[in-house]
């Protein structure tokens, strides 16, 4: 019996958070009936591949969305439309939508998009004045619970009492969008004062990624944060590109809204917000949430599922006096764990539904022999791309683009090095292909090798 | 293609090529941390100095004149400059390398 055919286009990079990593995984764990395919949208491949591909269903992920903030996103967008023509339908995940919000709805009526999905539920008008008349637009969440939660230590034997990494966000998305950083830095303050042992950054170079985020959340007591977003809509992102300039001009830069009369002017007419998905990964480890007050998916309340931290920080006090309660803490903690968590309600799977059902025809379409061809090519590439692996995989990646198109100026050591590996594990071959393929993309002498496989 | 071996449970030596690939993309970052490793005294001499050179020539930023200077000029110029920049393959293969920029990750 032939299978629905389903090719979701992602841009995982070798830094991409976990949360990424098993959004994507969601697909093939929750469509068991279907061929569910990944493709890198910058992963070489051989001429013609892709022309009659004709998948049942195309998804885009939303970090492959993500490089509409880039120069290359024209090319990006072109490399893979005739592929989104010819799929039966087509959906978009998107996230951060009001960056650059007007690229990503001309890309929508571009690819002929059958339905959106996206973590914002108001002015969607504004977010997508295009698509809104032709595309079917959901709202989910930014992230899920984990299908596998492991056993974590109860709250009193964690090393770190209070754990956090967040991302100063850039101004040209306004004042809410910073308020997570200094909420954060505020609190730690304070944690920190009252003799918590404390370990939060803002820095970008202390960030953990991947699997070691979960493994850092379940040494933590606590964690601190709020919802996610923006209160300045930036339809081209050129907002972003006037404040990337003032930074490196460096006259009378500060990194917030209000010191920009351009900024200024526009914040606070809209207030995009959306939840994290630490919310979900700080319930699986087992760690205690301290949050800011808000709706939380209509299910957590203050005091019994979270520790709630007014704006203002007015209660702070009342907050740090609860954490020295270990038992009530490790209630609130479990609380959290079963509504999020054990009740089953926030699964991939909720993802997976919302972005299929209904669009999945009752007969699939016959399965094409460059269908074949392309799932064993895309299984060869996976296979590098595992943990053990990569290594060689990037280097030779690497060694390929630096030398892509003539003359080059490579170390000599570092090239006989990585030539070795390849040789001694086999990959001469492949990697020669991969660079005759190389050569015919567009893209490849634009862009990085930070591209991954998931297989 | 037939060619292929697909080896998984060999144990690439992961510090050596890493260390290749950011003598190879003049990361100037992931060198610095990687010199710091115990793992770089039983480094080959050649690669280590290659390392070390990487690590101190190359600024962390990957800023040229040409990128420094595009700061000056309004963004919606700056917006359509990097694009039709883009559309000359030969002159955008030349700059991109010459600034460095086909190694920035978005």
């Amino acid at each position: 019996m032939s299978r629905h055919k389903v090719l979701v286009i992602h841009a995982l990079r070798p830094t991409s958070r976990q949360t990424t990593i098993d959004h994507l995984l969601a697909f093939r764990e929750h469509l068991p009936n279907a061929d569910v395919q990944y493709l890198h949208f910058a992963q070489p491949l051989p001429k013609g591949m892709l022309d009659q591909v004709e998948p049942d269903l195309l998804i885009v992920n939303y970090d492959y969305l993500n490089y509409r903030f880039t120069p290359l996103w024209p090319y990006i967008r072109n490399r893979h439309r005739n592929l989104a023509r010819q799929s039966r339908k087509v959906v978009a995940i998107a996230q951060d939508d009001f960056w650059a919000h007007r690229l990503l709805d001309n890309w929508c009526i571009s690819w002929k998009v059958d339905r959106v999905l996206t973590p914002i539920d108001n002015d969607l008008h504004i977010l997508y004045p295009r698509s809104i008349k032709r595309a079917e637009i959901r709202t989910v969440l930014t992230g899920y619970a984990p299908t596998s939660v492991e056993p974590s230590d109860p709250l009193a034997a964690r090393p770190i009492d209070l754990g956090q990494r967040v991302r100063m966000m850039p101004p040209h998305l306004g004042a809410y969008a910073q308020e997570k950083a200094h909420q954060t830095i505020e609190f730690s303050r304070y944690a920190r004062e009252a003799g918590f042992a404390v370990d939060v950054s803002i820095r970008v170079e202390d960030g953990i990624v991947g699997a070691d985020w979960p493994k850092f959340l379940r040494r933590c007591k606590f964690t601190v944060g709020m919802k996610g977003g923006a209160s300045i809509a930036d339809p081209y992102g050129l907002l972003y590109a006037r404040v990337e300039a003032r930074r490196h001009r460096r006259f009378r830069y500060h990194n917030t809204p209000e010191s920009m009369s351009f900024l200024r002017r526009r914040d606070g007419k809209h207030r995009f917000s959306a939840i994290s998905p630490r919310l979900f990964e700080a319930a699986a480890a087992g760690t205690c949430q301290v949050l800011r007050p808000d709706d939380y998916l209509g299910v957590l309340e203050p005091w019994v599922h979270y520790l709630p931290l007014n704006h203002d920080f007015s209660n702070v006090q009342d907050v740090v006096l609860a954490m020295r309660d270990s038992e009530r803490c490790q209630e609130v903690t479990n609380n959290s764990q079963k509504q999020l968590i054990d009740s089953g309600k926030f699964s991939y799977r909720r993802l997976v539904d919302d972005a299929v059902n209904g669009l999945l025809a009752d007969s699939p379409s016959a399965v094409a022999t460059t269908w074949s061809e392309m799932v064993i090519y895309l299984s060869r590439a996976a296979q590098l791309c595992k943990p053990e692996m990569v290594h060689l995989h990037d280097a030779a990646m690497h060694l390929i683009q630096e030398t892509l198109g003539g003359p080059h100026r490579v170390s000599q050591c570092a090239e006989t090095q990585v030539t070795n590996s390849i040789n001694q594990f086999g990959y001469f071959d492949w990697f020669q292909e991969q660079e005759a393929n190389s050569k015919s993309a567009s893209l490849s002498w634009r862009l990085p090798w930070t591209w991954r496989a998931v297989g | 293609m037939d060619g292929v071996n697909i080896v998984t449970n060999h144990n690439v030596d992961a510090y050596l090529l890493n260390v290749c690939s950011a003598i190879i993309t003049n990361n100037q970052q992931v060198a610095a941390k990687l010199l710091v490793d115990p793992a770089s005294h039983s480094l080959p001499r050649d690669l280590h100095g290659e390392l070390i050179e990487v690590a101190r020539t190359h600024p962390a930023s990957l800023m040229n004149n040409v990128v420094r200077l595009s700061y000056y000029l309004p963004a919606w110029v700056q917006y359509f400059g990097q694009r039709l920049v883009l559309l000359s393959p030969r002159f955008g293969y030349w700059l991109l390398r010459k600034t460095k920029l086909h190694h920035r990750w978005y």
